[in-house]
């Protein structure tokens, strides 16, 4: 009882389940929730009222509103099975609710005494006329244009040619008549009516099948997006994530090579879903594609620290299928000082990845306001700094002196089965900036 | 480092803690619970909000290790409602013993800034990344079950960037900075420090660490620096 959707939840249509005329009836309420025999006694009252209005209504609620579609019939099946003609007590599947079905009925019988007036003022020859071409329209409509496909429509699509037929004769009938009708009528001028009752004609021809085309295109756009986004994550998948599996089974033996491939995977995929972040580096493609992953982010140019810093170290990873936990916080604009940090960086984690004899090594970048910092560390087996033998400066060269000439520092910490810590450190370009005056 | 440390030490706790899993992928149920069943109780397991709201009722905990994405509401939808149901205002500030309110850790493949920061908001003691070792895992659960929190290198580095910086006019000073020692913390946890090397490091006993590290979760969890909010949405790191 409380879970009653909101007026017109559902779409209005006309329903041919159950339906005594065009379902027009029938539809109206189940989409406002209200008893179709109640609504049909109302109209039925109304019509011994006044005939010609709530015919006029009938038509034009036949030749604009849209056949139920199969899905939707079957949505409704599926919801209960009390949703025939006779059922009294429940419309589509949910208790018709006092209050609204009195707030429709009241609408209906409102639109039906305003156009009755309306036709009361007007003369009966002009009404039934209008009546007659309206009824036209909605047989042409009803039956020509139904746009269902159906199995069991073989009796209607053979009859459809006779409908529609009939139908359009009818619509140039009332045409000719309310012509007719109007001659007699010297108030009104000949043309302007010849031409209102042409372009009456047209709208009533022409509008039904306007407001279908446009259904369907939007449906039609409604699915095709859906299915490029099916498509893309399918290309994307079949790209990436098969292909890697693929080379994974093929070289199950392989510890380092799965581990490697297995990361490698992880982090496109990861760039792919979250966009650039934080352990996305340049975008890799294990199959050799179109360079980088449908819908995925562009490989961002490396103009900052942090963007360069993972794509080294990204690089690092595959080499070597180690995994390199990386921390940054902070960003800065690339220059030379924050260069030579990276690439010092980057052989303090090559360092580690070849020797420390770990399967991870952890990155630590801050960037401060004057300064940047990155730390390398592992929990490796070790070594005795100050017993480096001198001919292999390896890390004095390439990590210390390349800091140091951008006036930055390096500190190796490390003991023998105590892992090892590279601690780098430039000052800031942008932090000397602001030393001089302006 | 093992889980003997759980069992003997951590918070005089001697008998291994409940916990429940809740996560939506089966695989990973089933792979969590085989990498602690040695070294915890799992006392159940649940692949949705609801599934978990039941099971925890039932089971009565002492952690869930939660999934930060899950359908029908994420890991910080499950700790609210559970938090909510306990009565508890916000997240359990002291070990209770009468009605016991489980602690939650969310683990995550994520690393998505702004669902690490809402599920620690929401009132979890602790953020794992799911490719941590089972070794890793149990110890981080006997520390929650202790009443600690835990910070993983990302998290410690995520809450050095919320708190970077200094406001012109912080609302509450106390919420809204970081002591000086509570930085040199984080930046070595960041470093990829566990509490004990942190604590050799800076010349602190581990339990100072722990003391620190709960002080920067209380600030996360409760302070209003505008920027935390803004700062999570704005980057949409991964």
């Amino acid at each position: 009882m409380s879970v009653r959707g909101p007026l017109l939840a559902a779409r209005l249509t006309r329903r041919r389940e159950g339906r005594w005329l065009a379902g027009v009836c029938n539809g109206l309420a189940v989409a406002l929730g209200v008893q179709v025999g109640a609504l049909r006694a109302v109209v039925a009252l109304l019509a011994l009222g006044n005939l010609p209005a709530v015919a006029l209504l009938y038509a034009l609620a036949w030749a604009f509103l849209p056949p139920e579609t199969d899905a939707e019939a079957d949505d409704r099946a599926g919801a209960a099975d009390s949703t025939g003609p006779a059922a009294g007590l429940t419309i589509g599947g949910r208790p018709a609710d006092l209050v609204d079905a009195v707030a429709v009925l009241a609408i209906v019988a409102g639109a039906v005494l305003v156009l009755g007036q309306f036709t009361a003022w007007l003369p009966g020859q002009v009404v039934a006329p209008a009546v007659l071409a309206t009824v036209g329209a909605g047989l042409a409509w009803g039956w020509g244009g139904r746009s269902g496909s159906a199995a069991g429509l073989g009796r209607r699509e053979r009859l459809r040619p006779l409908f529609v037929a009939v139908g359009i004769s009818l619509v140039i009938l009332g045409g000719l008549a309310t012509l007719a009708a109007v001659g007699d009528l010297r108030s009104i001028g000949r043309s302007a009516a010849g031409a209102a009752v042409l372009t009456a004609g047209a709208i009533l021809l022409l509008g039904p099948w306007m407001a279908r085309l446009a259904r369907n295109l939007t449906d039609e756009r409604r699915q095709r997006i859906r299915s490029e986004e099916r498509s893309e994550m399918a290309a994307h998948l079949h790209d990436g994530v098969l292909q890697t599996l693929a080379l994974i089974q093929k070289r199950a033996g392989d510890d380092k090579a799965v581990r490697s491939l297995a990361r490698r995977q992880e982090r496109e995929l990861r760039s792919w879903l979250y966009g650039p972040g934080e352990s996305n580096g340049p975008v890799h493609v294990t199959s050799g594609g179109s360079g980088r992953p449908v819908g995925g982010t562009p490989p961002v140019p490396p103009g900052t620290v942090a963007t360069l810093l993972r794509r080294e170290l990204d690089d690092v990873e595959d080499r070597y299928g180690v995994r390199l936990d990386a921390v940054l916080v902070g960003d800065a604009p690339l220059d030379d000082a924050g260069r030579a940090l990276v690439a010092a960086g980057r052989e303090a984690a090559l360092n580690a990845a070849r020797h420390a004899g770990v399967d991870t090594v952890d990155v630590y970048l801050e960037v401060e306001p004057d300064r940047l910092s990155l730390f390398v560390r592992d929990r490796g087996r070790g070594f005795d700094p100050a017993a480096v033998p001198p001919d292999r400066r390896g890390v004095a060269d390439s990590i210390s002196a390349r800091v140091r000439r951008h006036g930055g520092t390096a500190e190796v910490r490390s003991a023998l089965g105590d892992g090892a810590e590279i601690e780098l450190s430039v000052p800031r370009a942008a932090g000397r900036v602001e030393e001089r005056p302006r | 480092m093992s889980g003997t440390d759980i069992r003997s030490g951590q918070g005089g706790q001697v008998k291994p803690p409940r916990v429940f899993v809740v996560d939506d992928h089966p695989l990973v149920r089933s792979g969590v619970r085989r990498e602690l069943e040695d070294k915890v109780d799992v006392v159940g397991t649940a692949g949705d909000v609801d599934e978990a709201l039941a099971g925890i009722a039932a089971a009565r905990p002492d952690v869930v290790l939660v999934d930060v994405h899950m359908p029908g509401g994420g890991g910080a939808e499950l700790i609210r409602r559970v938090l909510a149901a306990a009565g508890a205002a916000g997240p359990p500030a002291a070990p209770a013993t009468a009605a016991p309110v489980p602690r939650f850790l969310a683990l995550s493949v994520s690393d998505a800034a702004e669902d690490v920061i809402a599920v620690i908001r929401a009132g979890a003691r602790g953020y794992l990344t799911k490719t941590v070792s089972g070794g890793e895992l149990a110890e981080a659960i006997g520390r929650v079950a202790a009443g600690d929190a835990v910070f993983s290198p990302r998290l410690a580095g995520f809450v050095l960037d919320a708190f970077a910086g200094s406001l012109p006019l912080p609302s509450d000073p106390e919420l809204d900075q970081l002591t000086a020692r509570e930085r040199d913390v984080l930046r070595l946890i960041a470093r990829g420090y566990a509490y004990k090397e942190v604590a050799r490091r800076l010349n602190l006993s581990v339990k100072t660490v722990e003391t620190h590290v709960s002080s920067v979760l209380r600030k996360l969890q409760l302070s209003n620096r505008h920027e935390l909010t803004r700062w999570a949405t704005e980057r949409r790191l991964v």
